[in-house]
């Protein structure tokens, strides 16, 4: 009990608890624009899907930079939310023999695209001829 | 790894790698290894080596997110019982408000004047440490003995800056600063007197880090008769206008002053406080090469690594052959007689952090500070954490009965003795934690009032430094080990046997342990109650003892220099005036500066260093000091110009009882001036009386700088009227300035007074906390034996009997603390004393009265409680049985 490493152990612990009860409050099934994006690029990339790819796919599209850790975040978050389904691929050379992780949207994945899809062309048609002229 | 090195592949930073491995998730590492490596081939194929590895960590850290990051312990048993720890705490902290309220309370208090004292040691000590070269920049300052008293000299000589620069390898740069007093300064109506206008050379900026928001720090100061202004000063002057190119009218000859930039302001921890930086060049002496007229401030920059001491030694030999020759015509005498008489002359290099606090070579501006009252502070502030702390184990080891049942169950459950020290610890830690939260909420709220009150000029943002911080953290630490040890160990001690069978301590009666912790508390409260008593019972002395002269009724015009050669009709038309009885004109003042000199004594080679003004025939009335020999000046006659009066204690250091045919001379310009000396006045104090009379020699000039006016009885606003026209009549442009002297003569101890109003505050604190303790052992106690004074009542004992048995316990550790704090504030005071040539007497009734507070504030403390128990009606409390 009185070892310092494990002081830190409790301190630690104490925040991630924390942290988990935060997050356990946020779920939702709201897609968020960024979530949305990665969402897509994972079905635009199928079926070679995974963390460097989307993010050089996204860099490319938004042109602006994006960490590798706010991709796995994202990605990590949809699959919580089981927007995206995994499965290691093969070790390959250039990963030193480590295996990709290759995503690919699940059936909830595409109705919540879906869902945000309609939405938005709804909105659309909603929107009258004239408020385009101003 | 001989594979690897060989192999073409390129390797990964390995720390990076590995602390990606201690910190991320196990099943998510593989997938973001192989990405972060795949990245670095391509970063490696795009950019350098470095590069590819720098953005390899950055990627890293990014990784540090919360999805990413494992779960430190496997299984979270420390989690659960941290939680659990917090969850009693704070069960216990609502289901007795008053306890809580007395424990939070305490160290608050402690902590916030513990807090108060760190912020104000921290921005005395950090002067200067905001320029960047600090560690290297340095003044050159003046050790001498010449004749009796070593001399600190601050000042040297224009030419030193230059000598130093290019003679000597070690300096870097080197800058002069020139200080004038009392300067009228003009922009168009704008007319005020500035206290310090600053002269520099034009390199100020190489060396100190002062902000110039606009100007251009190579050129700003390159020319003659360009001047600087601070952002306050161009506000006083300018408001809202453009100051640059603009003209400030300085001195009674109006020279123009360009503004060529504009300072930020200067930072509060700065030994140099300006607000006007005229270029150094504009004055006369700027070029001059003789080594005499120790006038400016020189501050050296030495390169990097250069090795203090040997500089130093060095530095100190360069100077001495360069005044070798000086010394030698001043006083007539070669240097190697001149040493072998016990004189010499050391030239030191002061860091310029040093300065503030330097007792010998103090700043030039009138901020300096005292290193001894940092000291007396911090141990109060450390006694005042002490008694809060005490505070605590006493409530907490006396409430321990309350919590044994808890901790018996808890032990019989199976949790070891260690568990439970440590939720005791951890509960104290909660406890000062929200102590220390209300503490800086506190200090914040209070800075502006204690600011005021004790005149120091602390800001909040002194909190957030590394120091304050590392301080408070400390701090938290000590004290939740100080206050919660002891508790802890005591309560966890008995076995479970024991507290179930409930012969757990009898814990609201005596505990030696407990008892000594009040004696303590009460013995510092003694302690500073005593101090305070003598700090205020010392100024009252200071101010009231008599100086020599009589300084009531004594009105001072400043700065007469200003009316020219009007002074003497000036004089002539303000001695008409009915309320006043005599005026006189003199080089200094009491309270002021003065000057002094080095006086030779015919057919003797000793020196006599004395101090020196100017006085005309009227000084002896206005100021009504005494004559012990010989005679005043008669009138202002030509006759009287080679006459001198000394005072006593020149007298005493020429060896002369009485006047005599002997002549003192000075040296000027290499010739000898010859006085006789006509009489001898007795000492009259110039300086505060904190320092003994300084021996003084007085010549007879017809008009000089202070014209001190003896008032009449009546009222003096008539007469500072009429001063105030005539005034005006003979000089429209400078501002017409006086004061009281027995006003200025008494603000001289303005810091044993800060001294005794923050002593005083800390009196006032360490009494409350002492009380609030006091009252909750007290009231604890009366409650857990509030069927026993039911009882006793029952049989027969009275309210009285009842007080005095729950009173005379305090009242004995009250004496105790007494005996031992007596001696000790005896001893503190009698050493704060040694500094005073004036000393207030420690008289026993002093003691007694610290006593008698102390006793009287505890007793009424402890009876509030003890009363209510005593009056209670037995009935009441017995009847549940």
């Amino acid at each position: 009990m009185f070892k310092r490493s494990k002081f830190i152990f409790v301190v630690f612990d104490y925040f991630h608890y924390i942290y988990e009860r935060i997050k356990s409050k946020m779920k939702g099934t709201n897609l968020g624009e960024f979530e949305e994006l990665i969402l897509l690029m994972a079905g635009v990339l199928y079926p070679d899907a995974y963390g460097l790819s989307i993010r050089k796919e996204v860099m490319e599209q938004l042109e602006r930079s994006v960490s590798i850790g706010a991709v796995h975040a994202t990605l990590s978050r949809l699959e919580d939310k089981g927007y995206l389904k995994s499965h290691l691929a093969d070790a390959t050379h250039e990963r030193g023999g480590r295996r990709k992780k290759l995503f690919v949207i699940s059936s909830t994945g595409k109705k919540a695209l879906e869902k945000n899809r309609i939405l938005r062309n709804s909105l659309w048609n909603k929107i009258p001829e004239i408020a385009w002229t101003v | 790894m001989m594979a690897n090195k060989k192999s073409p592949v390129p390797i990964p930073p390995v720390w990076a790698e590995r602390f990606l491995n201690w910190f991320c998730k196990d099943h998510l590492l593989e997938s973001i290894q192989g990405d972060l490596y795949e990245q670095f081939l391509i970063d490696r194929a795009t950019h350098s080596k470095r590069k590819a590895n720098l953005l390899y960590y950055c990627h890293v850290i990014n990784f540090l997110r919360p999805f990413a990051i494992k779960k430190m312990s496997q299984n979270s048993n420390s989690l659960t019982m941290f939680n659990f720890f917090y969850k009693t705490f704070a069960r216990n902290l609502l289901r007795d408000k008053l306890h809580a309220f007395l424990n939070i309370a305490g160290l608050a208090l402690g902590f916030t004047a513990f807090l108060y004292i760190v912020t104000y040691i921290f921005h005395e000590t950090s002067y200067d440490s905001f320029h960047e070269k600090s560690d290297r920049i340095f003044r050159s300052v003046q050790h001498i003995k010449l004749g009796q008293e070593p001399i600190y000299e601050s000042q040297s000589e224009p030419v030193l800056a230059t000598a130093a620069r290019n003679e000597l390898s070690e300096v870097e740069d080197a800058i002069r600063l020139y200080l004038q007093h009392d300067i009228t300064t003009q922009y168009k109506d704008n007319k005020f007197t500035e206290n310090e206008i600053w002269y520099a050379d034009r390199n100020i900026f190489k060396i100190f880090d002062f902000k110039l928001l606009e100007g251009n720090t190579e050129t700003a100061l390159s020319k003659p008769n360009t001047i600087l202004l601070t952002k306050k000063a161009v506000l006083k002057y300018f408001g809202n206008e453009d100051p640059i190119g603009k003209s400030l009218l300085l001195n009674k000859e109006k020279e123009q002053y360009v503004v060529s930039g504009i300072l930020e302001d200067l930072p509060l921890n700065s030994h140099l406080q300006f607000d006007f930086l005229a270029s150094f060049s504009t004055l006369p002496r700027s070029d001059e090469v003789e080594w005499s007229n120790t006038s400016v401030y020189t501050y050296l920059l030495t390169k990097t690594n250069t090795d203090f001491e040997n500089f130093s030694q060095k530095y100190s030999d360069f100077l001495k052959q360069k005044y070798i020759p000086n010394i030698e015509q001043a006083t007539g005498m070669s240097f190697t007689d001149f040493e072998t008489q016990g004189n010499f002359i050391n030239f030191l290099l002061q860091p310029i952090e040093d300065i503030h606090l330097s007792t010998t070579h103090p700043s030039a501006s009138n901020n300096a500070g005292n290193i001894r009252y940092l000291i007396i502070l911090v141990i109060t502030g450390i006694f005042i954490l002490i008694i809060a702390c005490f505070n605590f184990i006493n409530l907490s080891t006396a409430r321990a009965s309350l919590r044994a049942k808890e901790i018996g169950v808890k032990k019989i459950i199976g949790s070891s003795r260690k568990t439970i020290i440590y939720q005791i610890l951890t509960e104290t830690f909660f406890n000062c934690f929200i102590a220390l939260l209300t503490s800086i909420a506190l200090l914040l709220l209070m800075l502006p009032v204690i600011n005021n009150y004790s005149e120091t000029a602390i800001h909040a943002e002194f909190l957030l430094n590394k120091f304050t911080l590392t301080t408070i953290i400390s701090m938290l630490v000590i004290v939740t080990f100080l206050a919660g040890c002891y508790p802890a160990f005591y309560i966890t001690r008995f076995t479970p046997v024991q507290i179930i069978k409930g012969n757990f301590g009898n814990t609201g009666k005596k505990s030696p342990i407990r008892g000594g912790l009040v004696a303590f508390q009460f013995t510092v409260f003694i302690i500073l109650i005593f101090s305070t008593i003598i700090i205020n019972k010392q100024i009252h002395l200071l101010q009231n003892q008599n100086p020599g002269f009589n300084k009531k009724n004594v009105l001072v015009i400043e700065k007469t220099h200003q009316l020219g050669s009007n002074r003497n009709s000036f004089k002539n038309e303000i001695t008409k005036n009915t309320g006043v009885l005599s005026a006189s004109y003199s080089s200094s003042i009491p309270s002021q500066n003065h000057s002094g000199g080095a006086f030779g004594v015919e057919g003797s080679e000793t020196w006599f260093v004395m101090d020196r003004m100017n006085v005309d025939h009227d000084f002896l009335n206005t100021l009504k000091t005494q004559m012990m020999d010989g005679r005043f000046f008669i009138d202002n006659s030509e006759s009287e110009i080679s006459n001198v009066i000394i005072n006593k204690e020149a007298a005493q250091i020429l060896g002369w009882p009485k006047i005599n045919e002997k002549q003192i001379y000075v040296i000027d310009d290499g010739e000898k001036h010859y006085f006789n000396v006509i009489g001898i006045m007795d000492n009259f104090h110039l300086k505060s009386l904190r320092e003994k009379s300084e021996p003084l020699v007085m010549n007879l000039v017809n008009v000089s700088q202070y014209l001190s006016i003896r008032l009449g009885p009546g009222d003096y606003g008539t007469v500072i009227e009429t001063a105030k026209n005539q005034w005006e009549k003979f000089n429209n442009d400078a501002p017409f300035e006086f004061f009281f002297l027995d006003k200025a003569f008494d603000a001289q101890y303005k810091s044993e007074i800060r001294l005794g109003k923050i002593i005083g505050l800390f009196t006032i604190i360490a009494i409350i906390i002492a009380c609030l303790g006091l009252f909750g052992l007290v009231s604890f106690a009366a409650t857990q034996r509030r069927k026993e004074i039911g009882v006793r009542k029952i049989n027969g004992a009275t309210v009285s009997n009842i007080l005095i048995m729950l009173n005379k316990d305090f009242v004995k550790w009250i004496v105790i603390a007494f005996g031992i704090g007596s001696p000790m504030a005896w001893y503190v005071m009698n050493k704060w004393l040694e500094d005073f040539t004036y000393r207030t007497a420690l008289s026993w009734w002093i003691f007694v009265l610290a006593g008698a507070c102390a006793l009287v504030i505890a007793l009424l403390t402890v009876s509030w409680q003890s009363y209510k128990a005593a009056s209670e009606n037995p009935v009441e409390v017995l009847r549940c049985e």
